[in-house]
């Protein structure tokens, strides 16, 4: 399977992807390998539980963006949903959708690491 | 050369994606967070269109419009904000910034291209119109101007004039004006005053359209009675000033037409006419116009007399022999006058 196919099968929408890349693949692929540090560099789970709510938003607020930008729609999905759990206040809720999310977005990180 | 669009975002992924859409048709500026974004905004002018995320490190996305409201910039670059739509008080402070329109993430490629090409295309409209309506009203103030230039000009071929006099009157008083202002900084005035001021001094004599030609025309020295006729002529000058349609003229240029007309016969010493004014009590703008008048008209023939050569008419100046005049006006009218007879001569 090439990279693609294999996130297609965790879930991402690659085809629409392509689609805002302007089908330029090589472009898609270039991004997506930059995602593991973007993830790095946006940590979530060690804000929220040091109470920093503030920052672990933004952070989930910014991987939002580019998963959905990267139409790795689970991964959109669900810091779409963590993201407004944290403005309405629902910390708890968040931290457990968090910690689910961690499992599936360290699944695409091996297939993009895979590729590098 | 390519117009350029910028764009700011934290991440870069967000970045590479626009900037494809966009770098056929533009040059693409990326910048990472508000504080780079004003560095290129405030050194390159070729940008057209901003793209602008709002939660970015260093310096976000509301610092930079509150900084392109401050600066103006946001009247003439469209501002779009680059947003997952999930923070509405955001959004809404960022329209009240004047940012055009939302990108939302993720992008849709199809909607952004068409979206802000056709606010770019609206602004470049509205730029061009802007540059017509200047290039009319800059018509228009120089057809004003041309009329009262025209009016001015015929009642000087009333008095069996050129219509000359009213130019040199002009180029007289600027070089005077300017040179009193240079040398005493007490009647100091901004160059664009001596330019209203000098375009102002071509109606001094407006108000002679309402003195019988059997006096106007008279071919030697005027009786008494003639005389307080011909007095008349600089009040009469500002009621028809009066009658002017408001907008013909800039006020200020108005202002000084007032004042010229009215005072440009007053004397240092309250001998002249019609208020009997006496010393800086006279606008300084009536008093330089006064001795360029005098100038203009003892060194041209007029009907009743020859000209005169320009040193019997320096001495006649400051020998008082045509009333008397403000020593430190007449000290930059002797400074000058070198120039405005070689501008004479050269047929101003």
């Amino acid at each position: 399977m090439s990279l693609l196919e294999e996130l297609n099968a965790l879930g991402a929408d690659t085809d629409d992807a392509l689609t805002r890349f302007m089908g330029n693949s090589a472009l898609y692929e270039k991004m997506l390998r930059k995602l593991p540090k973007v993830i790095e560099e946006s940590p979530v789970i060690t804000f929220a539980q040091s109470g920093d709510y503030e920052t672990a938003t933004s952070n989930a607020h910014a991987l939002k963006g580019v998963t959905g930008n990267l139409s790795l729609t689970p991964l959109y999905s669900n810091y779409t949903a963590i993201v407004e759990m944290y403005r309405g206040g629902d910390n708890e809720k968040a931290m457990e959708l968090l910690t689910q999310t961690l499992e599936i977005q360290q699944k695409f990180v091996e297939v993009i690491e895979k590729y590098i | 050369m390519k117009n350029s669009i910028l764009i700011v975002d934290d991440q870069e992924i967000n970045r590479v994606i626009l900037a494809e859409l966009f770098k056929e048709e533009y040059n693409v500026l990326q910048a990472e967070n508000g504080e780079q974004a004003l560095k290129i905004i405030n050194s390159d002018n070729s940008i057209i269109a901003i793209m602008l995320d709002l939660i970015m490190p260093v310096m976000d996305g509301m610092s930079v419009l509150i900084e392109l409201n401050r600066s103006g910039k946001i009247y003439h670059t469209p501002v779009f904000i680059i947003t997952a739509a999930d923070n509405m008080q955001l959004l809404s402070g960022a329209y009240s910034l004047g940012a055009v329109d939302v990108i939302s993430k993720p992008f849709r490629m199809c909607f952004i291209k068409s979206r802000i090409s056709n606010i770019i295309e609206l602004y470049r409209h509205r730029d061009e119109l802007v540059d017509v309506v200047n290039e009319n009203v800059a018509k228009i103030a120089k057809l004003n101007d041309k009329m009262v230039e025209v009016l001015a000009t015929l009642i000087e071929f009333r008095d069996c004039e050129s219509g000359e006099h009213v130019k040199r009157i002009r180029v007289i008083t600027m070089k005077l004006l300017t040179r009193i202002c240079e040398m005493y900084p007490e009647y100091y005035l901004e160059k664009e005053a001596i330019d209203k001021i000098a375009k102002a001094s071509i109606l001094h004599d407006v108000g002679k359209i309402a003195i019988p030609d059997s006096i106007l025309q008279k071919p030697g020295m005027l009786t008494p009675e003639e005389f307080e006729i011909m007095k008349i002529h600089t009040v009469k000058g500002c009621d028809i000033l009066a009658e002017m349609p408001a907008d013909i003229m800039d006020e200020e240029v108005y202002r000084y037409s007032y004042d010229i007309c009215r005072h440009h016969h007053e004397r240092w010493d309250g001998r002249g006419y019609p208020d009997g004014l006496k010393g800086d009590e006279i606008p300084i703008w009536a008093q330089a116009v006064a001795v360029a008048d005098v100038f203009d008209a003892l060194t041209s023939p007029r009907v009743y007399k020859a000209a005169f050569d320009y040193d019997t008419a320096i001495s006649m100046i400051n020998d008082g022999d045509c009333g008397l005049f403000n020593p430190k006006v007449l000290a930059a009218f002797n400074d000058v006058v070198a120039d405005i007879i070689k501008l004479r001569q050269e047929s101003i």
